[in-house]
């Protein structure tokens, strides 16, 4: 099992007012499964991805990714957690801009150090997702997709259990969204990591995928 | 991560050469004028070790210049054991000398020394400016009373005098007979001439009092210097007149006192530069943490912890430190040496002067970047992404 939620419950407080933003969410996710995660704005799936993630911890109940209950762990664990067993993949592509796209694939790696061969391993992934001649160009120098790929490169690095994806064709056109999704795809399928994306796009969704609706905090559909 | 740190300071070059900027400054000042300080010490100890034997003033003058004792106690000096000479000494202050004032600079004063040539043979190695003889001669008993001058070469140089020349002093010519340079800023000030002349230009009638005496002690040791001394004050501690006798190194602790005052200014300029230094690179990286809280929010997203994120913006402090250390120390001792040619005296910049000055740039940098990097730790991953 890849992912196992139990009476997930998140609370904000927003302007002094207690904001409900998952009301016990129950899920397991299996290995190398791929899952949808849809629901209209504000139901709560990016809350879920946020936890799922080690991002942020739960007002309540407990989550397991990859075996390791994440609300026993410490801060500095979670941060481990995250760069040795979560790769990510956001809607604003989250590079960062003075650094070219192979610097952005090594990041999660510079604050311990790079292995040997890392960053040849770098230059391979660049080199899968297309962007082998790229490799010295920074952010702003990349397209929206090309820049999307040098996140996912940057995820799948570290080998990890589970990828992330939120929203991840929300700032590009339709033809590059569903390039990057064929990617995400053929990646999941070479890899077998297991992947979530958050989305409102159905578009992408395929007989055999894993959809889970969230709809006001709770989970309205699981097949 | 150090060069992910050296990257993102050359990545904003203009706020990162600001926040040197503030640093180097401080660094600089302080290098300034602490050279400047030294160098002060340094000639004022090198001057008083060309003057072995002991002064004797009025008790509790700062000068000899504003000392005034009788003539009569040279005598009573000259028969304490140990004591081998005991010398009168007049001096004042020269206020113009041709037609120019004097006294507008520390160093540029001129003041006048009125001595009695016949006493001074009976002093072992002479006086320091009859050993420091250039051209022409001494002051000898033939001058007295006669408008004649020994003068420095520094004098001779800024009023285009030389021996068998005449210099205007106050309102009197004089004949220059002699050139002499001690290689002292101090001493080089002075005029040098017969007594007897010397209290005609002062103005004095009685010819019993002068300003201070030279006293040469047979044996030079401290101990003994230490013993003529006491019993050099204690022959006088019942007079109205009372005197202090002072070695060289007693009036280096009397300057040292002097230039304490000094140091404590030096202490609290010094001191706002630095803190100023650290506000800069306080500033500088806390607007840089405000600018890149995204980047935090991707940094721990993909496993930095908060110890990463902090070492990460000491880092990059630190190097703004390190370079402001090296441009300040850098101008800094470029400055001492340009401002060196304008000055009277020698600042003094030692190598670990530079490398304290270095250390301190380096040490504002992470002061300064401590508060930054704990904001920028405690951002929470998410809160930090959303922020983009």
């Amino acid at each position: 099992m890849i992912l196992r939620a139990t009476d997930l419950k998140k609370t904000y407080t927003i302007g002094g007012r207690p904001v409900e933003a998952l009301r016990g969410v129950s899920l397991e996710l299996a290995d190398r499964s791929f899952t949808f995660v849809v629901g209209p704005s504000g139901s709560g799936k990016s809350t879920l991805m946020h936890l799922a993630g080690a991002l942020d911890r739960p007002t309540s109940g407990t989550i397991e990714v990859a075996g390791k209950d994440l609300t026993a762990l410490t801060d500095d664990q979670l941060s481990e957690f995250r760069r040795e067993k979560l790769g990510f993949v956001f809607q604003a592509f989250n590079l960062i801009g003075n650094l070219d796209a192979v610097e952005n694939v090594l990041v999660p790696f510079y604050a311990k150090g790079l292995a040997p061969g890392m960053r040849a391993k770098a230059k391979e992934l660049l080199g899968r997702v297309g962007l082998a001649e790229r490799l010295d160009h920074r952010p702003k120098q990349l397209s929206g997709g090309e820049q999307q790929r040098v996140a996912i490169a940057r995820a799948l690095l570290k080998d990890p259990a589970l990828l992330l994806a939120d929203e991840p064709t929300g700032e590009l056109d339709s033809k590059t969204g569903a390039e990057i999704f064929a990617l995400v795809r053929s990646l999941h399928r070479e890899r077998g990591a297991s992947v979530v994306v958050v989305t409102h796009d159905t578009r992408f969704i395929e007989p055999g995928d894993r959809v889970v609706r969230i709809e006001d905090g709770k989970l309205v559909e699981n097949s | 991560m150090l060069r992910f740190a050296l990257l993102n300071i050359l990545t904003r070059p203009l706020r990162s050469f600001l926040a040197l900027v503030g640093v180097a400054v401080a660094i600089a000042g302080v290098v300034g004028l602490v050279s400047v300080s030294s160098g002060l010490k340094s000639t004022m100890v090198d001057t008083l070790d060309k003057v072995e034997g002991l002064v004797m003033i009025e008790a509790n003058s700062v000068d000899p210049i504003f000392s005034t004792l009788p003539l009569s106690y040279a005598a009573r000096v000259e028969r304490i054991p140990g004591v081998a000479a005991c010398v009168p000494e007049l001096w004042r202050v020269a206020p113009n000398v041709e037609g120019q004032k004097t006294l507008m600079g520390l160093f540029s004063a001129i003041v006048v020394l009125g001595l009695d040539p016949e006493r001074h043979t009976r002093l072992s190695a002479g006086h320091v400016y009859s050993r420091s003889m250039r051209r022409g001669r001494n002051i000898e008993p033939r001058d007295a009373g006669q408008r004649r001058v020994v003068i420095s070469e520094r004098i001779a140089q800024k009023y285009r005098k030389d021996v068998g020349a005449s210099i205007r002093v106050g309102e009197l010519d004089y004949e220059v007979v002699g050139v002499y340079q001690t290689g002292s800023l101090f001493l080089d000030g002075t005029l040098v001439m017969h007594l007897e002349t010397a209290w005609s230009f002062a103005g004095n009638n009685s010819r019993d009092v002068v300003t201070s005496f030279y006293v040469e002690p047979v044996a030079q040791s401290p101990e003994e210097m230490a013993r003529v001394e006491k019993a050099v004050e204690a022959e006088f501690a019942q007079e109205t007149r009372k005197v202090d006798c002072l070695s060289t190194a007693e009036w280096q602790s009397e300057f040292g006192k002097l230039l304490g005052h000094l140091d404590v200014f030096l202490i609290v300029v010094s001191s706002i530069a630095v803190i100023v230094g650290a506000i800069g690179i306080l500033n500088t990286m806390l607007m840089s943490v405000t600018e890149r809280v995204p980047e935090f929010g991707i940094l721990k997203a993909n496993g930095w912890s908060r110890g990463d994120v902090t070492r990460l913006i000491l880092a990059e402090s630190t190097y703004l430190g390190i370079a402001g250390g090296l441009l300040g120390c850098g101008v800094g001792v470029l400055g001492v040496q340009i401002a060196a040619r304008f000055m009277p005296f020698q600042p003094a910049t030692p190598l670990p002067l530079v490398a304290t000055a270095f250390g301190v740039g380096a040490l504002l940098g992470i002061v300064g970047g401590v508060y930054p990097a704990r904001q920028a730790a405690k951002l929470s991953p998410v809160d930090a992404i959303r922020a983009d």
